[in-house]
């Protein structure tokens, strides 16, 4: 699935004429894709834990709202507002997940409902567009890093994968147990990241450098990527997405593990509001509407099911550059907007269809 | 001429063959049995029949009729008349009896369902069936033996000539076993054949005429039941002789573990358990035998702690009163529990083979929030081997495996925790009698090692073999309790049924 995904990526990209590879370009789709990509990662962890989080977009232009609210009309420090409005935003999430699991409500309806009221809040707040003013904040989607450490970033990337192939396979070697897949086919996936990787990052430095949302987007991947895989918190995550029962039998806590999943999404939507007024210099009524079945798409073209279970971040986050990639290069070859909805739509569903077809043999 | 002939079958799945070239003929009129560990292949090659794997996932043929046939769904081999009732069921709880016996064949009166018919005919055929389950009752509701009765009733109202019994008594209580067996007899005298899977050999001998020994996913031999010689068959399944079934006790010392006193439970009215003593004590094994519906499962989750009932009565454990809160604190006691039920409460399906083992235990391999992967596939490949799991390896997707390998996995789960009391509730159901002679002996062995272990079962001779000491219950109350030795299956089937006192 990982090279299939992969080889679409690439393909796409060059069909639409090899002017995605140009840094302009490139650095235009990191910032298409950023906050979907952020959710995305949030997001998968709540489709894993079985449950759903449509309120995504509406926390998001909630939280942004708030920010720039707090810092232009109630004159408060910008530091202290976005630390504030990222503890609000856990808190928020932490609130979703009691209502899911104390009181019995449905994800689907419980976030329905902040969907609704946090996109009035968003409405009324920023019912005047508010300007952001702050450098700092704004650099965050406009500004890039400095030649050394996107130079840095090049090699943690390429680097750090091949380490922690090796100190897996030495972790499997030292239980002496047999190592499944053949060192050559770790080889080849490292030498494909680490192409994308070049083929990535070497143009943006030639460009203005890579965009420091990406660089908040890496952090979230790789910081929420290894929870998910190697702390007890992921592994129940996954457990309570696949036999809830089974897993309270085994004593895993399923209400505190569903809070605390339902907290750091709504924190990294949080998160993305200060992203996209950043972006935007402003806060409008409109921001993040709609931003939750983006990253919903982006989770289940990379592979999560619906059901619970499983799914992974790497993954979802590849299904948003996908969506994203698709999106880039229709602007580019001139398609309108509306086309390319639908063109989006059947991707999504043709996507997951062929990940339903690819599995249909393996065990049911 | 054969009603369903299969020939020279193969079908693989990642990284196991699970059915070797088999070949074997299936008649009208005939009870035929399919004996065999688990992994050898029974319950694949049943699917393959009914259609659940469909006919681009194999090799070879199947005739019906000498008539070749390919199934590309469960749906095309109902309409060949074959009906399948698995050991796992396949009933939609949400649905009342009724609705689930006539699933997607609902008799009609002018396009619309109908419900009038539909309950009459449930009624005679749960009536045939010896059965008072109420049509309309939730499905979801009923015990576990009344499931399978309901998953009976639904394929004999279909068209079948051909059934399929996979473990079906492996969850009903000793009377609705008898009436099965009456009236599996009389459906094969109607013309039916019938194809009759389980583990245990007595009924085997009692009801088959023909039986077909399976290992490894190969046909191993064939015999009539006039030949048919229980410890041949048995060599034949785990290709080496069973010596003794029950290994040897080891003797236990004075110190109470556990003691339960006055304890009752009820819920929504009905009291379930009523004023029941008891103690256990280290390295004991006590079994405790009883019928369905007498509240053995009822008990153990009240010590577990998932019990959603009114309780009263004290537990000591370990000495200290000890009031049960929920699994995790439980666990953290040094208390466990193997469900009866593992595909509900015990298997995590999306899950590989070690996610499984590990999940109890996870904090014991976890140094500053990180989990050390090398000594967590150390600790489960011990288990591994010590208790045989047999699986391709430690990252195979648990649902692959068969049954009894499944119950290993959550075993090791459970011992990983390095537990003090050992709750099994039937921990051999749908297991084959080399896997169950292997966990008596880990039973034992674990009782050797200083663990207290309270086993139910309503498999008398298992209860009555493994343990130290049993206690039966009927009816929610502890009414006999014998030492090792001295007492009869005869006996303790007549506690637990309430006849004489």
């Amino acid at each position: 699935m990982f090279f299939l995904m992969a080889l679409i990526l690439v393909i796409f990209n060059a069909l639409s004429g090899g002017y995605i590879l140009r840094a302009e370009n490139f650095a235009n789709l990191i910032r298409q894709v950023t906050v979907v990509a952020i959710l995305s990662v949030g997001m998968t962890m709540v489709i894993v834990l079985g449950h759903i989080d449509l309120s995504v977009g509406s926390a998001l232009g909630m939280f942004g709202a708030i920010t720039a609210a707090l810092i232009d009309q109630a004159n408060m420090d910008p530091v202290l507002a976005v630390t504030i409005i990222i503890v609000a935003g856990f808190l928020v999430g932490c609130l979703h997940g009691v209502l899911v699991y104390y009181l019995n409500i449905p994800a689907f309806v419980v976030t329905l409902g902040g969907l609704i009221a946090y996109r009035g809040v968003t409405q009324y707040v920023a019912r005047q567009s508010i300007p952001v003013r702050t450098e700092w904040i704004k650099a965050i989607a406009q500004n890039f890093t400095p030649d050394y450490l996107s130079y840095f970033i090049l090699a943690l990337v390429i680097i750090v994968p091949v380490i922690l192939t090796f100190m897996n396979r030495a972790s499997i070697k030292n239980a002496q147990l047999p190592v499944k897949t053949p060192l050559w086919t770790e080889i080849v996936k490292l030498a494909v990241i680490s192409l994308i990787a070049v083929v990535v990052i070497v143009p943006l430095i030639k460009g203005e450098g890579i965009p420091i949302q990406a660089v908040v987007l890496l952090i979230a991947a790789v910081v929420v990527g290894f929870i998910s895989r190697n702390t007890p918190f992921g592994h129940y995550v996954y457990a309570i997405g696949g036999n809830s029962q089974a897993a309270r039998y085994s004593g895993v806590s399923i209400s505190r593990n569903t809070v605390l999943v339902f907290g750091l999404m709504t924190m990294l939507s949080a998160i993305c509001g200060i992203i996209t007024i950043s972006e935007l210099s402003a806060a409008a009524p409109d921001i993040g509407d709609l931003k939750e079945l983006e990253a919903i798409a982006a989770c289940v073209i990379g592979g999560a099911s619906l059901a619970g279970g499983s799914g992974a971040i790497g993954m979802s986050i590849l299904g948003a550059l996908i969506m994203a990639s698709i999106k880039n290069g229709m602007s580019m070859m001139g398609v309108v907007a509306q086309t390319q909805k639908i063109v989006l739509g059947t991707v999504l569903v043709f996507a997951v269809a062929l990940d339903q077809w690819s599995r249909r043999g393996k065990g049911r | 001429m054969a009603l369903l002939s299969i020939k020279n079958l193969t079908i693989e799945f990642p990284g196991v063959r699970a059915l070797d070239n088999v070949s074997v003929d299936f008649h009208s009129g005939e009870i035929h049995a399919l004996l065999g560990e688990n992994g050898a292949g029974k319950s694949t090659l049943i699917k393959v029949v009914a259609g659940v794997w469909p006919c681009n996932m194999y090799t070879g043929q199947m005739l019906i009729d000498d008539k070749e046939v390919r199934f590309h769904s469960v749906k095309d081999s109902s309409d060949a008349s074959v009906q399948v009732i698995y050991q796992e069921l396949s009933l939609a709880n949400n649905l009342t009896v009724a609705e689930n016996i006539f699933l997607g064949y609902e008799p009609r009166v002018n396009g619309l369902i109908d419900f009038v018919t539909m309950h009459k005919r449930s009624l005679e055929i749960l009536k045939k069936l010896g059965s008072t389950i109420p049509p309309d009752a939730v499905t979801g509701d009923l015990t576990i033996g009344e499931q399978q009765m309901v998953e009976i009733a639904k394929a004999l109202s279909r068209k079948a000539r051909l059934l399929i019994f996979d473990e079906p008594t492996a969850a009903l209580p000793e009377s609705d076993v008898q009436r099965l067996f009456t009236l599996i007899k009389s459906l094969k005298a109607q013309g039916l054949g019938i194809i009759y899977i389980s583990h245990k050999l007595n009924e085997i001998k009692v009801l088959a005429d023909k039986v077909t020994v399976m290992r490894n996913g190969c046909v191993v031999s064939q015999y009539n039941n006039n030949n048919f010689d229980m410890a041949v068959v048995v060599r034949d399944m785990i290709g080496r002789t069973l010596d003794k079934v029950f290994p040897v006790q080891k003797p236990f010392g004075d110190k109470v573990v556990l003691r339960l006193e006055n304890v009752s439970l009820m819920k929504r009215g009905k009291t379930i358990i009523n004023d029941i003593s008891l103690e256990c004590r280290e390295g004991e094994v006590l079994g405790v035998a009883g019928l369905l519906g007498a509240g053995r499962t009822a008990l153990f989750s009240y010590i577990y702690g998932v019990f959603s009932g009114n309780h009263s009565g004290k537990i000591i454990f370990e000495g200290n009163k000890y009031e049960p809160k929920d699994p995790a604190d439980s666990i953290s006691k040094g208390i466990v529990l193997v469900s009866e039920d593992r595909k509900k409460y015990g298997v995590l399906s999306t899950g590989s083979v070690r996610d499984n083992m590990i999940i109890s235990s996870i904090n014991q391999f976890t140094r500053f929030g990180i989990i050390n992967e090398s000594r967590s596939l150390q600790e489960c490949n011990r288990y591994f081997d010590r208790i045989r799991i047999k699986s391709p390896s430690l990252s195979f997707c648990v649902s692959n495996l068969s049954g009894g390998n499944q119950q290993k996995v959550i075993l090791s789960r459970f011992l990983m925790v390095k537990p003090k009391l050992i709750l099994l509730d039937d921990p051999t159901r749908g297991i084959d009698v080399g896997a169950k002679q292997e966990i008596y002996a880990l039973i034992h062995q674990l009782a050797s090692e200083g663990m207290s272990i309270i086993v139910a079962s309503s498999e008398l001779p298992e209860v009555i073999g493994v343990s130290h000491r049993i206690v039966v219950l009927q009816n929610g109350q502890i009414k006999g309790e014998y030492k090792h030795g001295t007492t009869t299956e005869e006996e303790v089937l007549g506690i637990a049924a309430g006849v004489g006192a």
